[in-house]
């Protein structure tokens, strides 16, 4: 029994250690890996001050929707990257529709087709992860769900 | 098997052939030489002792913009980079004491040719393709990586024998320590000028062996 603990304990801890939360130094996000819609591979700039991270078709769209108003340099200018979360997509549908489509904005995607990015970066159904970073740490982790609210914390 | 039936298989196929082909279209290099794959990294030079002539053609710029995307700008900016470098590399020639600048290639002459081009360096990451091609220029690829100063120059360069064409040497470089910074709203032939200065520094050290 006392080892079953043991055990337990342990894959918590790694669990635990291996998650993306406040505190997490920025780099840490760098252990995945992103692409742009042209298929460029893209690392997390160390002077990020705000990820953007969608998860759903419909949280990515009304990201995605906001950018195209804004100029294009938008999102590097406030020091801010979209990170889309896409591999529930199945592969055709990505290819097929999805890529042709992201291909077509002006602004930054960054694209992340594994599985365990989800499982380790905090989530809510329905809405926008926000990660607010601070001298390369993250300091605090929020929840949106309106294009209002994400232009207000990209513009903070 | 009926056409109907065969449509659709051949349709099918099709789609998942496609949706298994790899979205990374990332090229790995800038195209300047045939094989890359003897030359990750600065090459020493062959020896060149035999030749005393060397002709200079116009160097080669790959933006990784292709021309009906370069903005104004950006044009003038490779002009200002070709003519900035051409300079610095006849100044480099005309101070040097075994080779001879001329116009019109003779025997034991040899044609330097050369390209520059940016390169996304993350020296830290080992996973990371440190020649990995990036606009020079800002788009929405590159801004972030000149404004955290991980933008260098890769230079290339190639040294034929005028008379039997022959590649007698060639060399690649980045500077790990010089990166092209972005002092404004957008890149200017002064941001590249340390990086130029080094690589005309290193062809210079490799032509004076």
């Amino acid at each position: 029994m006392i080892k079953i603990l043991a055990a337990f304990s342990l894959s918590v801890a790694f669990l635990y250690a291996g998650n993306i939360e406040v505190g997490t130094p920025l780099y840490k996000l760098n252990s995945y890996k992103y692409e742009s819609p042209q298929g460029r591979n893209m690392r997390i700039p160390k002077k990020t001050k705000l990820v953007i991270v969608a998860y759903e078709k419909d949280t990515g769209k009304l990201v995605n929707e906001f950018l195209a108003t804004k100029n294009k340099f938008y999102l590097q200018k406030n020091r801010s990257i979209f990170i889309a979360d896409i591999h529930e997509m199945p592969s055709i549908i990505t290819t097929m529709f999805a890529l042709p489509k992201l291909q077509k904005y002006k602004h930054l995607i960054y694209l992340h087709y594994g599985e365990k990015f989800s499982q380790v970066t905090p989530s809510k159904s329905e809405q926008i992860t926000l990660l607010h970073v601070i001298n390369g740490k993250i300091d605090k982790v929020s929840f949106i769900s309106t294009a209002k609210e994400l232009q207000e914390n990209i513009e903070k | 098997m009926n056409k109907l039936t065969f449509f659709i298989v051949l349709t099918i196929s099709l789609l998942l052939m496609n949706g298994c082909a790899s979205k990374n279209m990332q090229a790995d290099n800038s195209g300047f030489f045939k094989d890359y794959e003897q030359l990750k990294s600065t090459q020493t030079m062959l020896d060149i002792s035999k030749y005393t002539h060397i002709k200079i053609t116009p160097l080669i710029i790959n933006p990784m913009i292709i021309d009906s995307e370069q903005t104004k700008s950006q044009k003038e900016l490779y002009n200002q980079i070709k003519t900035y470098l051409n300079k610095a590399y006849k100044d480099m020639i005309t101070t040097s004491t075994k080779l001879t600048l001329v116009d019109t290639p003779s025997d034991n002459t040899l044609i330097l040719e050369s390209a520059v081009s940016s390169v996304e360096v993350h020296l830290d990451d080992k996973t990371w393709n440190q020649h990995a091609p990036i606009p020079m220029g800002l788009n929405v690829i590159s801004f972030n990586a000149y404004m955290d100063e991980d933008v260098r120059l890769l230079g290339e360069m190639r040294l034929v024998d005028a008379k039997s064409g022959d590649v007698v040497s060639r060399m690649m470089y980045t500077s790990k320590d010089i990166a092209v910074t972005l002092s404004g709203d957008t890149l200017t032939l002064d941001d590249f000028k340390p990086s130029l200065n080094a690589w005309v520094k290193e062809i210079s050290k490799g032509l004076n062996k």
